[in-house]
């Protein structure tokens, strides 16, 4: 297993996987607390002209609650398209290539090679989200004000990166079904917004993965932790219930398919 | 080693192989050969565990290939058509981290003996995506010889590769022969499969055709035709002297070169050593023409 993880993490540094990611939430951490400030009350003066500050200041939630909501508002809608369509060859592509054939062959198993993939990048996107949280927390507050506390932001980083592994998930499983890994992006991304408007229409958030999206919401507007147990638990079993399919249809795989 | 016995494989509809036969044993460099789409790389692949057949007895080893859970059961390298490395590893790390299977884990001091075999030493730190096809290929057989495995099985090593690659492949797997290695390769290179191999199976249609030691195929295969350079030019006395003898078929003159079929059997040589001698018809070369590989493939796959 350890050289399993020494490869998945040489192949997130060299191939650049790490920085895209890390580069893109580092980017919004910080662009999205100046927009608030600075870019947001400049456009809408110029749009409307004649208003006065003041108005702008009640249109807007100019303070660090308000950065932090349109910092998880750009993770969910943009985040999560860098993050799956980085990660969409993590399997797909190793099938598609055949570079798991001499792995295998050598005595490699697959169960070790999916885990290390699972571990090695779960926790980067663990670290990513909260490390972009964390900063958008830290900037927000020296342009506006403190007026959450850290351990909130932690705790809301953790769920976005939690939400994030549910997507590492279904890249690697659509990633056994799909050998293109821009299909395999698609087919994450369709799957997870489809399964996010289910939640919001027929309001069972709470049962699914979305939930951690909405929970951190909560915790962030009222600091309401209300059913985050339900729905960890169900993300945790979900999250199990994939990777045990994925390794199972590796498992059941013919590498010289036609 | 090897012991194929009606060995069948599908997919979906399409039946690649039909009832295959093949029998390698310990020790022997056996030649794989076949036209593109025979069936040869679905049988190595089903050989290295890879992939299941349809029906059919497979056994490598003592194993039988149906019965297995993982391609690592099997004691044994493989080398695919086209091995694929992560482009972003290099060399010596590819042989590091395919070292190391959880039970085993290969010394970097073996590593280095190995890459210094395969003559990329001096590579060992250089990414895998720069390499070319013909480095690619000698990592490949570094990497199936890693694990110490008495049985090789290479599949096309030496396709697409340059008169070089071709010529640093085969030192390889005649390296592997000096080890004591049994190799199963495959080919549609017949050059290079008669440079390196002890015996041959042409697989047509999915099926054997032909299953022989190289040393048996020539011998059985040896045609009566016979080219002979006399040291005049040839006449049309030389031609009836020729001709008269009832186990000559047929006669081809060119200058001084004629070329004489005869009826097959030992007694049709000295029939026309005899020839020769009663008429002193002066020779200054004789030769036995012979089958080359290419033209006992030709014969079997195409029936001509």
């Amino acid at each position: 297993m350890k050289s399993d993880i020494m490869k998945e993490l040489r192949m997130g540094i060299r191939t650049s996987k790490f920085l895209v990611i890390t580069a893109s939430f580092l980017f919004f951490a910080i662009l999205t607390p100046i927009m608030m400030k600075f870019i947001l009350p400049q456009l809408l003066l110029n749009q409307f002209q004649g208003m006065e500050e003041a108005t702008i200041s009640q249109m807007l939630d100019m303070s660090q609650k308000g950065s932090l909501l349109g910092y998880m508002s750009d993770l969910f809608e943009i985040g999560t398209i860098v993050v799956v369509f980085a990660l969409s060859g993590l399997l797909a592509q190793e099938i598609k290539e055949n570079t798991l054939v001499l792995p295998i062959c050598s005595g490699k198993k697959l169960f070790s090679i999916v885990t290390s993939k699972l571990v090695v990048f779960s926790i980067f996107l663990i670290l990513a989200s909260t490390l972009g949280m964390v900063i958008c927390y830290l900037y927000a507050g020296v342009l506006f004000a403190f007026d959450i506390e850290l351990w909130s932001v932690v705790v809301i980083g953790l769920l976005y990166g939690g939400y994030m592994i549910f997507l590492l998930n279904l890249v690697m499983l659509f990633g056994t079904i799909i050998k293109s890994s821009i299909g395999t992006g698609f087919m994450t991304l369709g799957f997870s917004l489809f399964l996010y408007f289910i939640g919001s229409y027929l309001d069972v958030h709470m049962y699914l993965p979305s939930g951690l999206l909405i929970s951190a919401q909560n915790i962030l507007a009222n600091q309401s932790y209300q059913n985050l147990g339900v729905t960890l638990a169900i993300s945790i079993i979900l999250v199990l219930m994939i990777s045990k399919i994925t390794h199972m249809r590796l498992e059941h795989r013919e590498w010289n398919e036609r | 080693m090897i012991e194929v016995k009606n060995m069948k494989k599908s997919f979906k509809q399409f039946e690649v192989l039909k009832g295959l036969d093949l029998n390698v044993k310990h020790g022997e460099i056996y030649g794989f050969i076949g036209k593109n789409g025979a069936g040869k790389s679905t049988t190595m692949n089903i050989l290295a565990g890879l992939s299941k057949p349809t029906d059919g007895v497979c056994l490598v080893g003592d194993v039988n290939v149906s019965n297995i859970m993982q391609p690592s059961e099997l004691d044994l390298g493989y080398l695919p058509e086209d091995p694929k490395f992560y482009p972003w590893f290099s060399a010596y790390e590819t042989l590091v981290y395919l070292g190391d299977s959880g039970l085993e884990r290969i010394k970097p001091r073996r590593i280095h003996e190995i890459l210094e075999w395969g003559g990329l030493l001096n590579d060992k730190d250089r990414r895998v995506g720069t390499f070319s096809r013909g480095m690619k290929q000698r990592l490949g057989i570094c990497s199936a010889i890693l694990h110490d495995p008495s049985l090789l099985i290479l599949d096309e090593p030496s396709s697409a590769l340059d008169p070089q690659g071709r010529n640093d492949v085969l030192q390889l797997i005649k390296g592997l022969k000096e080890m004591g290695k049994t190799v199963l390769f495959s080919s549609h290179i017949l050059n290079d499969v008669e440079r390196v191999c002890d015996k041959i199976g042409i697989i047509a249609s999915g099926k054997m055709v032909l299953e022989k030691s190289l040393k048996n195929l020539e011998q059985s295969h040896f045609q009566s035709v016979y080219d002979v350079i006399f040291e005049d030019v040839i006449t049309e006395t030389t031609v009836n002297c020729i001709k008269s003898s009832a186990r000559v078929l047929g006669t081809e003159t060119k200058e001084q070169v004629m070329v004489i079929k005869m009826e097959e059997g030992h007694e049709s040589v000295r029939s026309l050593m005899q020839i020769l001698i009663d008429n002193d018809l002066k020779i200054v070369g004789f030769n036995r023409r012979k089958h080359t590989l290419e033209d006992i493939f030709i014969k079997e796959v195409h029936g001509l």
